[in-house]
């Protein structure tokens, strides 16, 4: 194990060269050893057979010899051996043991003791090989030979032969170590590039570097794979290095899209809570002024010409205009949904600007496309907002200029889906006035901002809050001295303009009937004011002050047999059944009644959609009696 | 056997000289004289073995036998009584032949004779034994001087006080024997002189 962990730690070049070493050597080694036991085995053989058939001559000559006692033929015999120069001794010996003859080569007296010679008749000691043969005729056992064969040729015969197998060992392992070391040109070579070029990447963090591919194996495919290693590697660094690069970019675009939500969010909230507390209180002031202006009208309708009825219509006037200020006011409560419908903008924005501009010293300039689409808003709050931006315009040349009014499709002019899916339908307002200050420019929309001597600061606030409302959007762009643009975008109609039909204009004939009325109003006051505008029409009227009174009394008057025409319902009544709950209950009992809701929520759901509600129409306070008589007229015509 | 019983009785000298002579009795081969001193002694048992030996080198016709297993017949002519050694011989075998051996008188009977030993013996004897066993397969064997030259086959001689024989090839060769040259090249050759 320790050999295998020492032979591990080597380098890929060693490994080849001990493997290929290792090889060579063993299998020299292998082969000479069985190239020199077969040697041996040949050589012992040939020793054998060489000297069987030299004794077996010999044993057959020396039959009659020492049959007839003649040691002078046997030594004549034995003498004939030394032309074998490996033989050392031969002795005839007879059938009993005794030495008969005896062969020596050399001076020396020939082995006193015999080895041992077994059953086979040879053995072998290092310095010679003996053999043994009995010598018989006819059967008969007249003697022995033996035979003493010096190895000492043999020996070195074996030796050189060992010398020459050790040489061509060495030889292979010579050459075995040349192949290594040309190997190493087409091995090892390429895997120290390959682990230089892994070091120089580790040490340097350069993924630039590459290795050079020479060969076409296993380490070639390594080496391409690992270059295109290096190269994903470059790559995936590149764009890491981009990201990181644009990742502030990003971060400060997020940074600024995320603040810009959130004055949005602190604007929405701001309009939102200022929604609340000015619905609140255009709500209670619409009841005064319905008391104030039915009380008006039921007044002039009392007074006849003169000049009582001309303060009368003064003071009418100036209800309305506080109307028309609690209309905007209302524009800010979240709860007022648009009432909308689907109506030519081209032709809107032509009105409103001949409407406003008549008599001013500002020009216009008009430009609108020809297949400008129609928009799916509430008319009223878009002419609301143009003529705020007119004014604005007006107000920032005060000595005359030129306006400038653009409308387009944002799908036609290539930023279809901007801001709200299926696009927008947009139109801008340019002067070229002294422009708004940038510091100021955020604040801009914030209601009761105001740069005007005499502006209430809620005209752009309005706006902002009506085109939001919309789920469009609204912007300026302004450079001081050079004049600034509004730009409104409202969303395309999702629903196509064929599929909702304007109302067909009706022919609302006067109502010459008297009807029986249900009132049903939380004040008092509009109670007995409505209650007398009706009687001034020519209508009876009952009043109830909440949702349960005006069932107890709707279903008292059914049972009687006495139905009536029509129930005006207030939407709020505080602490109490409203106009929603109860017209829905009203209709379960009694489906063909006649319902009208009012409010002064004029924004509301409720009213925006009336007839989803089940009502027939809506009345929206304060009203006089003349927009009493048309809605009754309107209703009955139905 | 006794005398080495004796070895345990005597005295410590006629031990060793008891022990001496049994070891010299040990290393004696039986058929080969061990030494000069027991020439004279053996020499008849010596010449008894050498004439069973010879019937290891020497072929005889397949006709001069009565039969495939017939026993091949060693005949003396000899006034001596046969040694203890060609009593052994008798029954040992030569190739898948018994050997038999007989002690004759009778010229008749030399004829159908394999070996023929005629023990010394006067000049008269000899040449009438050779003319009876002429042209037959017998193998004459002598020891009288001058034997193989008169037509004898072998003749026992003895030099430098060992046995030896010559032989006469052409006197075997017309017997119709063969011999072998292994035998021939220890012998002293002798040709006819007639």
């Amino acid at each position: 194990m320790r050999l295998m962990a020492a032979f591990n730690t080597l380098s890929i070049r060693r490994k080849l060269m001990m493997i290929i070493i290792a090889t060579s050597l063993i299998t020299a080694t292998i082969t000479n050893l069985f190239l020199i036991i077969e040697e041996l085995y040949h050589e012992r053989s040939d020793v054998i057979s060489q000297l069987t058939t030299l004794s077996d001559v010999i044993a057959i000559n020396s039959a009659a010899p020492l049959m007839f006692n003649d040691r002078n033929t046997a030594a004549d015999l034995l003498a004939s051996l030394k032309n074998n120069q490996h033989i050392d001794t031969a002795t005839l010996m007879t059938a009993n043991g005794a030495i008969f003859c005896e062969f020596n080569r050399s001076s020396a007296p020939g082995p006193n003791v015999w080895p041992k010679i077994g059953s086979a008749g040879s053995a072998f000691n290092f310095q010679h090989f003996y053999l043994r043969r009995a010598i018989t005729i006819d059967n008969e056992h007249v003697g022995f030979i033996y035979i003493s064969y010096s190895l000492a040729d043999l020996k070195k015969n074996v030796a050189a032969f060992l010398a020459v197998q050790l040489f061509v060992t060495a030889l292979a392992v010579m050459i075995a170590i040349w192949f290594a070391l040309r190997l190493k040109r087409s091995i090892s070579e390429p895997i120290a590039h390959l682990a230089e070029v892994v070091d120089d990447v580790a040490r340097t963090k350069d993924y630039a570097h590459r290795a050079v591919r020479t060969t076409d194996d296993e380490i070639g495919r390594l080496i391409t794979g690992f270059n295109e290693m290096l190269q994903e590697i470059q790559r995936k660094n590149l764009e890491l290095e981009e990201h990181r690069n644009n990742l502030e970019l990003e971060v400060q675009q997020r940074t600024r899209e995320l603040n810009s939500a959130n004055e949005e969010l602190l604007k929405s909230r701001k309009l939102e809570s200022i929604g609340v507390l000015a619905g609140g209180i255009a709500h209670d002031f619409n009841n005064f002024l319905m008391i104030i202006l039915g009380n008006l009208s039921i007044a002039k309708n009392l007074s006849g010409a003169g000049i009582v009825k001309e303060r009368l219509e003064a003071a009418e006037r100036a209800s309305f205009r506080a109307r028309d200020l609690t209309k905007q006011l209302l524009t800010f409560s979240r709860g007022g949904a648009p009432v909308k419908s689907i109506f030519s903008l081209a032709t809107l924005i032509r009105e409103s600007v001949a409407l406003m501009l008549a008599g001013s010293n500002v020009r216009a300039e008009i430009d609108l496309p020809e297949n400008l689409p129609q928009v799916y808003a509430d008319d009223g709050q878009v002419i609301q907002v143009i003529n705020n931006l007119l004014l604005n315009a007006c107000h920032a040349m005060p000595n005359g200029g030129v306006v400038s009014i653009r409308a387009w499709d944002s799908c036609l002019t290539g930023a279809c889906g901007d801001r709200v899916a299926g696009g927008t339908i947009c139109l801008s307002v340019e002067d070229h006035g002294c422009g708004i200050p940038e510091e100021i420019l955020p604040r801009i929309f914030d209601p009761y901002f105001s740069t005007k001597d005499n502006g209430a600061g809620l005209g752009l606030a309005m706006c902002y809050s009506i085109i939001t409302n919309h789920g469009g959007s609204i912007s300026v762009e302004s450079q001081p001295g050079k004049g600034a643009v509004f730009t409104v975008c409202l969303p395309r109609p999702v629903v196509s303009p064929a599929a909702r039909q304007a109302q067909p204009q009706q022919v609302i004939e006067a109502l010459n009937h008297p009807l029986r009325i249900l009132l049903m109003d939380d004040d008092e006051y509009i109670r007995s004011t409505t209650g007398i505008m009706l009687e001034t029409l020519g209508h009876t009227s009952v009043s109830s002050s909440d949702g349960q009174e005006m069932l107890r009394l709707y279903r008292e008057a059914l049972e009687a047999g006495n139905r009536f025409d029509l129930v005006i319902m207030d939407l709020t009544i505080p602490g109490g059944m409203g106009g929603e709950e109860a017209n829905r209950l009203l209709l379960e009992y009694d489906p063909k009644a006649v319902t009208l809701v009012s409010s002064g929520y004029a924004n509301n759901a409720v009213m925006a959609n009336h007839r989803s509600y089940g009502f027939k129409d809506v009345l929206a306070k304060p009203y006089r009696m003349e927009e009493l008589r048309d809605v009754l007229q309107r209703v009955m015509a139905l | 056997m006794v005398l080495a019983g004796g070895s345990h009785t005597g005295r410590c000298l006629l031990s060793v000289i008891a022990l001496t002579a049994i070891c010299s009795l040990l290393l004696l081969p039986l058929p080969m004289p061990a030494g000069a001193s027991n020439v004279t002694a053996p020499e008849s048992e010596i010449k008894a073995a050498y004439l069973y030996n010879f019937t290891k080198f020497i072929t005889w016709p397949a006709a001069s036998f009565s039969s495939p297993g017939a026993p091949l017949k060693i005949c003396i002519f000899d006034d001596r009584p046969v040694g203890a050694v060609l009593r052994d011989v008798h029954g040992k075998s030569a190739g898948n032949r018994a050997i038999e051996v007989f002690q004759t008188r009778n010229p008749a009977d030399v004829a159908a004779c394999h070996i023929l030993f005629i023990g010394s013996t006067d000049r008269n004897t000899r040449s009438r034994l050779i003319e009876a066993t002429r042209g037959k397969a017998v193998l004459t064997v002598g020891e009288d001087e001058g034997f193989a030259d008169q037509g004898g086959g072998i003749n026992f001689f003895v030099a430098k006080e060992k046995v030896m024989f010559e032989i006469n090839p052409d006197v075997i060769k017309r017997s119709g024997l063969e011999v072998s040259s292994r035998l021939l090249a220890i012998a002293r050759i002798v040709r006819d002189t007639r």
